[in-house]
């Protein structure tokens, strides 16, 4: 079994279109959509819901009324302005527990609560797993390791483990390449995609796994294109894809399908031919 | 006073986009960068810093002298950021929350909070356009109080148009607080559809008035219009699909400046904003 | 000698956990008598500061090495500190890596192979 996992410093360069092209192309497979604020493979799987489970991510602090003399002790001690009216929000809550050591009475304790959920999906020659975290809720990086071990829990022994991976450089990012054999990073040729490329490149360096580069809608801007490739040279990091801006891709999302459905389509061909070497060189 | 949030349900829809070409037409606007992981406003709108000031977070300090190793600090901490290695206790400062349990229970009065730097936040102008950027240090894991800092800032600024962080984390939690109105930028595909739904159930339990730009529009922004339609959300602008938005966005151009179609697009947008924001407030007075 | 392993499961033939602050249980053995224990790690499911948490819990053992898949730069940080060794297994048993350890064959970690975030592996 190996594990590639799908990341963009930034969100919205492709990352999407890319792992469901690899997800029709493999045939003993689980995909793990670790973009738990806002997961949407499923929409191109279209796969069928077999398993849900809860998603306890975080302890904050619960009063029991009954015990409780209103006396406010909680209320003055928070850093957080959690607790107003003797009443805890569990958005401004962090669940340090100060609370519950400084009430005299004894009346508060921690509690976790649910801020999301698992779901297992069965898809084309293989298995998804996604999350979706509750709006407003943290602790997503812990989330996607329990995507992860869900993913590997699943499959009969799958090939390959497909993981999109969250935008950005932070936590959930990290645990989502956290043990995995190979990065593929998916860049636009813009000088912000381009930035965010080169941070999210020193994170995956800090643990020190293989690094493919994909350029996608690499047309767009060739100086932008030649700068990126010319980065990775310097890295030692090989471009493993080029994909021209094609039609095809709009047209396949606007239809809700995956760019392998239009497989004479200059993207797809790219990504399979991408593939090819990632394989060969992972 | 008015604070115009711009965010969507994920990276990527063009939230820098809208908010760096609307407040470069919007007369006494602030452009505010509050994507404090990938702060990009100042690629488009290159402004000449003025000031940069630190960003700290409290974090705890611990006297030897009085110290007696007891490893209260320790056990109380539920972050794991301080650790009782026996003959010293060691602080892990990254981990720390700056909830004070440790201070608050040390039997000993041995602990102190002192100042951690974890980003900044730098102001400045670009070409008559005020500009604040928080940025947050790498690897720092919350970025939460640089965004609260900036909201001090916000209440005595005119007219704030702030780019948020993508997502419906936390830190958007935080970023769009105190909103007169969010506008949520969407793109007319099923994935635009489905970030958008996350971002409206955010907005709509902060209770914030909230409209909609359709950004790469074409011939299925129907999707978009039938759900707005349902929940009674105005779709304020249609941004075309068209490579020229594309390859100007790529050199870091302002398409409001580049082309005069595009500026009168965003010229209408910021009077519809601000109609809204006046119905809003005089909405709220009436009784 | 005490020796720290991470754990899938309580007894000795369990395999050994590729986390170190997320792993769900330890055993601790006595390298000369051959005794050992499973400990719970409480820490497992903190949404943040679980390798700290646990390298906490393994200084209060008394443990004086760890073997482990990978470990993070907090938990790294506190083993420096304290002294304690940290020797890499990968994908094989408890009692095989203890093995491996006492005939000096386990590679020692020196830089912690996970970089630091709130809530991860």
């Amino acid at each position: 079994m190996k594990q590639l996992a799908i990341v963009s410093g930034k969100g919205g360069t492709g990352k999407t279109t890319i792992a469901t092209a690899i997800s029709s192309i493999l045939n003993n497979k689980v995909m793990a959509d670790c973009d738990v604020e806002a997961a949407d493979l499923n929409i191109l799987l279209k796969g069928k819901k077999i398993k849900a489970s809860n998603f306890k991510g975080k302890e904050i602090a619960a009063i029991e009324y009954s015990e409780c003399n209103y006396c406010g002790i909680c209320e003055d001690v928070c850093r957080f302005d959690a607790i107003k009216d003797i009443k805890v929000n569990p958005y401004k809550c962090e669940g340090c527990g100060l609370c519950t050591l400084k009430c005299p009475l004894d009346a508060i304790k921690m509690k976790w609560v649910e801020t999301g959920e698992i779901v297992v999906l069965e898809i084309e020659n293989g298995q998804l797993c996604e999350a979706q975290l509750s709006p407003g809720a943290d602790g997503s990086g812990k989330l996607v390791t329990e995507v992860r071990k869900m993913a590997i829990s699943i499959g009969e022994e799958p090939e390959w483990i497909i993981i999109d991976g969250p935008p950005g450089i932070g936590c959930p990012v990290i645990a989502s390449i956290t043990g995995v054999d190979a990065v593929l990073v998916v860049v636009e040729p813009t000088l912000s995609g381009f930035e965010d490329m080169q941070r999210v490149i020193d994170v995956i360096k800090d643990i020190g796994c293989k690094i493919f580069v994909c350029i996608n809608k690499w047309d767009i801007n060739f100086r932008v294109s030649q700068n990126i490739m010319s980065f990775c040279e310097s890295r030692g990091i090989p471009v493993a894809g080029k994909i021209y801006y094609d039609e095809q891709v709009i047209n396949a999302l606007k239809e809700t399908k995956g760019i392998s459905e239009f497989n004479d389509s200059d993207a797809y061909k790219e990504i399979v031919r991408m593939w090819e070497y990632i394989e060969k060189h992972i | 006073m008015a604070k115009i949030s711009i965010l969507s349900g994920k990276g990527g829809t063009g939230k820098t986009f809208a908010s760096t070409n609307l407040v470069r037409v919007l007369p006494n606007a602030t452009y505010i960068d509050c994507d404090i992981e990938e702060p990009n406003g100042r690629i488009f709108l290159n402004p000449i810093i003025e000031d940069i000031s630190d960003v700290y977070t409290k974090v705890p300090l611990i006297d030897d002298n009085r110290c007696e190793r007891c490893g209260i600090c320790s056990k109380v901490c539920r972050f794991g950021a301080l650790i009782n290695l026996g003959r010293e206790i060691l602080i892990l400062d990254h981990l720390c929350h700056s909830c004070e349990a440790c201070y608050e229970m040390c039997p000993m009065n041995a602990i102190t909070m002192a100042n951690r730097k974890i980003g900044e936040i730098s102001t400045g102008v670009s070409r008559g356009i005020d500009f604040i950027e928080g940025r947050l240090n790498p690897g720092e894991p919350s970025g939460v109080p640089i965004i609260k800092q900036i909201n001090i800032l916000i209440k005595s600024i005119e007219l704030s148009i702030v780019d948020s962080p993508p997502g419906t984390s936390c830190s958007v939690v935080n970023t769009i607080e105190d909103s007169d109105l969010c506008i949520l930028v969407t793109e007319p595909t099923p994935f635009g559809l489905h970030d958008l739904k996350l971002a409206v159930e955010l907005v709509k339990e902060m209770d914030i008035p909230m409209a909609v730009i359709i950004n790469k529009s074409g011939s299925d922004n129907q999707i978009i219009y039938n759900y707005c339609m349902k929940n009674d959300i105005k779709v304020l602008m249609e941004i075309p699909y068209d490579k020229k938005i594309a390859e100007l966005y790529s050199r870091g151009t302002l398409i409001a400046e580049a082309d005069s179609t595009y500026e009168k697009m965003f010229v209408d947008l910021a009077e519809k904003i601000l109609e809204l924001i006046e119905n809003e407030a005089a909405g709220n007075s009436e009784w | 000698m005490r020796v720290a392993i991470s754990s899938t499961g309580t007894d000795i033939d369990s395999i050994v956990d590729e986390r170190f602050g997320r792993a769900r249980y330890f055993i601790i053995v006595d390298t000369e008598t051959g005794e050992h224990e499973a400990i719970d790690n409480e820490a497992y499911q903190l949404s943040g500061g679980a390798g700290a948490k646990t390298a906490q819990m393994i200084i209060e053992k008394g443990s004086e090495a760890v073997i482990s898949s990978n470990i993070g730069p907090n938990a790294m940080d506190v083993m420096e500190k304290a002294g304690i060794r940290v020797y890499r297994a990968y994908n094989m048993s408890v009692k095989e890596a203890v093995d491996l350890f006492n005939k000096g064959l386990l590679q020692e970690i020196l830089q912690p192979t996970s970089k630091g975030h709130h809530g991860g592996i």
